[in-house]
């Protein structure tokens, strides 16, 4: 479609497009969760039980009580139903219903990612920008190697050094714990110092080196150097043409990084005692807790498409030409 | 090196103000220091106050390194060897910090694609005003103003209404327009085109040389126009610089070195230009395709000269004067000029 | 006129999705042993023609006809088939060869696609190719980053005489040459198109370049054909204001006279 045309049917448009993107990936998600624990081995009832329930009626009530006797496509159709009522079933284990396991893991979770994704961005976007305007040098090596340095270390080794230097050797935080923000937000915010630094660590490397390479191309671009024959200052150059520029391809990289801190997360909450997302999934994979394990895994799919939502957001307040070609 | 005065116009005498642009022996070289290869050897030009000089070369001539260099914008690996530059009798540093504040004040450039020369996720309004404000000390609203201005100078229409357009919703002739805007915005004393119609379509290209010529006249720009074209420059230009392989080949008058080429680059170049109105079976090629470096001694188009001689690729001939006003490097010179070149 | 008509459009008009028709109406026909010169600006459909002439696209009216065949009528296979007979020089040499696939398997590939000789005969008849375009055979190992931009536009021109077809479509092929260079070319594209009775379809946007290489002048501009004819009558006597403005604009560029 050319030239300007309504702009809002053709954003309303692509919003409902989006919203039944996401019920499909929901719906896809799911599916393929269901399965796959009902085709890992290992019995619930057995599990739960303990290796001395050999008495065949007792498996079999207690199989009946879960709905575990039913047919697969029965069990599917119904937690399918109650799915979509915003019922996530009860846990098998404890009788609590997974909404409220979920919800009470999910505050922690999020604000770990969060503080995580801020101290990438807050190291990653000077550093990386300086490492661009120098690239080549020794400063712009150091950086990178601090960059490999973070991509390469498992975080449980960056975990377990923040744990050695800030806990055991300055004793200036716990080693690890939960306090919840409300209750006590000092408290809260010293225990998750270190799991949110481990992980922005990480992330980081990965956005220091994204950052570092953009600024490098966009430098090299013709719009730079119309700019420095305005006579616009180097520092104008850099940040107001070049890393605007940069960010572009930058929050395509922060999106997925958001991903991968939630799975980053489930490593350190356990390292670090927190009870979050991750903890609530490993705990219950080994339990063979499946109401659990599918609405938590339901949940992270909703976050990262929230993210994508977010990404592509993000474009059209970066990219102009991303808001022209709404309509196409 | 015997390069004097590499172009002049007939009435510069040096008794006139100092030319606004001055460059002697300039070359530039790329890769690391110590190792770096020539790309610009010994260019010497001068364009006199509202004077018009066309570098004409193809890739590998050395032309756009030769302007880049003048306005310090030479891209990372590159760098002037030696040379002097001076802008209206005062010498320059072109690599230094000062010169943030010659450009766009003084030199203004305008580049071969008007899509990538601008920033895409800004709006034209924005640039230009940047562009205004980089230089004097106007408010946001008066700068506003001034763009306004600016883009009904290059006759862009209902110019208050387009300053909020990003670049992609302009033709390239627009982007363009807004190109020479900027370059337009405090009036410099030299603007330096580097083909700036080469990315364009050809009736809008005619409409962007014109536009250039008129607001050069218009201002009292100089205009430094780097081009492949020939064709290009009669009509726009005075002077021309023909280079290649990063030397000078031959300077003058646009309308003599047109007319009685006396360089064999030259001369062969123009042969080898298809005619628009009339109809030849075969045109005139020239063996083999141009280099990317400087040759460390002799001629550079010696390798693919229908003339060429031994001293040719040993010694690089000198720029000297081959019939008054014309300068040519080509030792064939020497046994009396208007006799090189083959009849086509 | 009892010469052969490689390529005809009749009444072609062409659209994608609800924007204004690439081309509206065109009717143009290129005779055998003949070189048609296409002339436009960006966006006025000569592109879009010249895929039309490779069987390329559906038309929203009209017909294409390649050797006489209404390429509506043909199915996959025949369409296939026909596109032997049909080969294409595209403008940018540097982006129009794979930079991992040596100058001969470049060269070779049109052959082995359309399952030409055996390997042998194969190797022979790129060499031969080789030599025709101005290229030292023994290069054939090499990789086009290795060639200057005239050379892979030998290259190009090389790979499209491979399966011996009829009609040439050459896309801007020396607009993005050096000047000094796009002569060699031009000869070169003449020379072959005389020796081997070729039929060329050559878009440009170069009046001069034009003069040169073609018996037939077609003007396009917004999807229309706007004036269509013998050279000299087409550029020497001017009909529709759009020609006058194109010479107009030519004689800027062309040979300082």
């Amino acid at each position: 479609m050319t030239g300007k045309g309504p702009v809002l049917p053709a954003f309303a448009r692509s919003a409902g497009r989006r919203l039944f993107d996401l019920a499909v990936v929901m719906l896809s998600v799911a599916t393929v969760v269901f399965v796959l624990l009902r085709v890992v081995p290992g019995d619930p009832v057995l599990i739960l039980g303990g290796l001395d329930v050999l008495d065949r009626e007792v498996i079999a009530r207690a199989r009946e009580s879960m709905g575990l006797d039913r047919p697969v496509a029965e069990q599917y159709a119904v937690w399918l139903g109650n799915m979509l009522r915003g019922d996530l079933g009860l846990s098998l284990r404890s009788g609590i219903p997974v909404t409220e396991l979920v919800g009470r893991a999910l505050p922690p979770t999020l604000q770990l990612g969060a503080m995580a994704l801020l101290i990438g961005v807050a190291i990653s976007v000077p550093l990386g920008v300086a490492a661009a305007r120098r690239a080549g040098s020794p400063a712009d090596m150091g950086i990178t190697t601090f960059a490999i340095l973070g991509i390469s270390t498992p975080p449980f080794v960056i975990a377990l050094g923040l744990i050695y230097l800030f806990a055991v050797h300055l004793r200036l935080l716990p080693v690890a714990g939960y306090v919840a923000f409300a209750d006590d937000p000092l408290g809260n915010l010293r225990t998750m110092a270190m799991p949110a630094l481990t992980l922005g660590l990480v992330t980081a490397g990965v956005l220091v080196r994204i950052m570092r390479r953009s600024v490098i191309d966009e430098l090299g671009e013709d719009y730079v150097r119309s700019a420095r024959a305005k006579g616009v200052s180097e520092t104008r150059v850099v940040y107001r043409h070049a890393a605007r520029n940069a960010a572009i391809p930058y929050v395509t990289i922060l999106g997925i990084e958001a991903g991968v801190l939630l799975s980053g997360a489930i490593i350190t909450e356990t390292i670090f005692a927190i009870p979050g997302l991750g903890r609530l999934m490993i705990d219950n994979i080994n339990q063979r807790d499946y109401p659990v394990v599918q609405g938590a895994v339901l949940v992270v799919a909703l976050i990262y498409v929230l993210i994508n939502a977010g990404v592509d957001g993000l474009y059209r307040i970066l990219d102009p030409r991303v808001r022209a070609g709404e309509g196409q | 090196m015997t390069t004097e005065l590499a172009t002049h116009r007939p009435e510069g005498d040096r008794a006139g103000p100092a030319p606004v642009l001055e460059v002697r022996d300039l070359s530039v070289g790329v890769g690391r220091p110590g190792r770096e290869r020539s790309v610009v050897s010994g260019v010497s030009l001068t364009i006199p106050q509202g004077g018009r000089l066309a570098l004409v070369g193809e890739s590998g001539s050395g032309k756009s390194m030769t302007a880049l260099a003048v306005a310090g914008l030479l891209p990372g690996s590159f760098r002037i060897l030696s040379g002097k530059v001076s802008l209206s009798g005062r010498a320059i540093d072109p690599g230094g910090r000062e010169m943030s504040t010659v450009r766009g004040r003084e030199i203004a450039m305008i580049f071969q694609d008007p899509m990538s020369a601008l920033n895409p996720v800004m709006t034209i309004g924005w640039q230009l005003v940047e562009a205004i404000r980089a230089h004097g000390a106007l408010d946001h609203g008066a700068a506003r103003r001034r763009a306004v201005e600016l883009l009904e100078e290059v006759r862009i229409a209902d110019a208050a209404n387009r300053l909020d357009a990003y670049p992609h919703e302009f033709s390239g002739g627009m982007r363009q327009r807004v190109m020479i805007a900027m370059a337009l915005a405090h009036r410099p004393r030299l603007i330096i085109a580097d083909e700036p119609t080469t990315a364009l379509d050809v009736t809008t290209q005619l409409q962007i040389l014109r536009l250039l010529d008129d607001l050069c006249r218009q201002e009292g720009s100089a205009l430094m126009l780097i081009t492949h074209d020939l064709g290009v420059v009669q009509g726009t230009c005075d002077d021309v610089l023909v280079l290649y392989g990063g030397r000078m080949m031959e300077a003058g008058p646009v309308a003599e070195v047109l007319a009685r080429p006396r360089h064999p680059y030259t001369r062969s170049l123009l042969a080898t230009i298809p005619p628009l109105d009339a109809d030849v079976e075969w045109l005139t090629p020239i063996p083999g395709e141009p280099s990317a470096f400087t040759s460390v001694s002799g001629c550079p188009f010696a390798t693919r000269c229908s003339l060429a001689e031994d001293r040719c690729h040993n010694q690089t001939p000198p720029m000297r004067i081959a019939g008054a006003p014309v300068q040519a490097a080509c030792h064939m010179l020497e046994s009396g000029a208007g006799q090189i070149g083959g009849q086509e | 006129m009892t010469a052969q008509t490689v390529f005809e459009a009749q009444g072609l008009s062409v659209a994608y999705g609800q924007s204004r028709p690439v081309l509206q109406d065109v009717s143009l026909s290129l005779a055998a042993g003949r070189t048609l010169g296409l002339v436009g600006e960006s966006g006025s459909g000569k592109t879009t023609l010249s895929r039309a002439a490779l069987g390329l696209l559906k038309p929203s009216a009209g017909c294409v006809r390649l050797f006489g065949t209404d390429l509506a009528t043909l199915d996959r296979r025949g369409l296939v088939a026909l596109r032997r007979r049909v080969q294409i020089v595209f403008q940018d040499p540097y982006t129009s060869l794979n930079p991992t696939m040596s100058v001969g398997e470049a060269i070779a590939e049109p052959l082995i696609v359309n399952g030409i000789g055996d390997r042998n005969a194969r190797r022979q008849r790129v060499a031969e190719l080789m030599r025709l375009v101005g290229l030292d055979p023994a290069m054939a190992s090499r990789y086009p980053t290795e060639f200057s931009g005239g050379q892979r536009q030998r290259i190009a021109i090389a790979r499209a005489l491979a399966p011996a077809p009829e009609l040439i479509i050459c896309d801007e092929p020396v607009s993005a040459l050096d000047v000094s260079v796009q002569a060699q070319i031009l000869n070169l594209l003449k020379r072959l198109q005389k020796d081997f009775g070729l039929s060329l379809l050559f878009v440009s946007h170069d009046l001069s370049v034009v003069r040169f290489i073609a018996h037939d002048v077609a003007v396009i501009q917004s999807g229309r054909i706007v004036e269509n004819g013998e050279k000299r009558q087409v550029l020497d006597h001017p009909e529709h204001p759009y020609t006058v403005e194109l010479i107009e604009a030519a004689k800027l560029r062309a040979r300082p006279s």
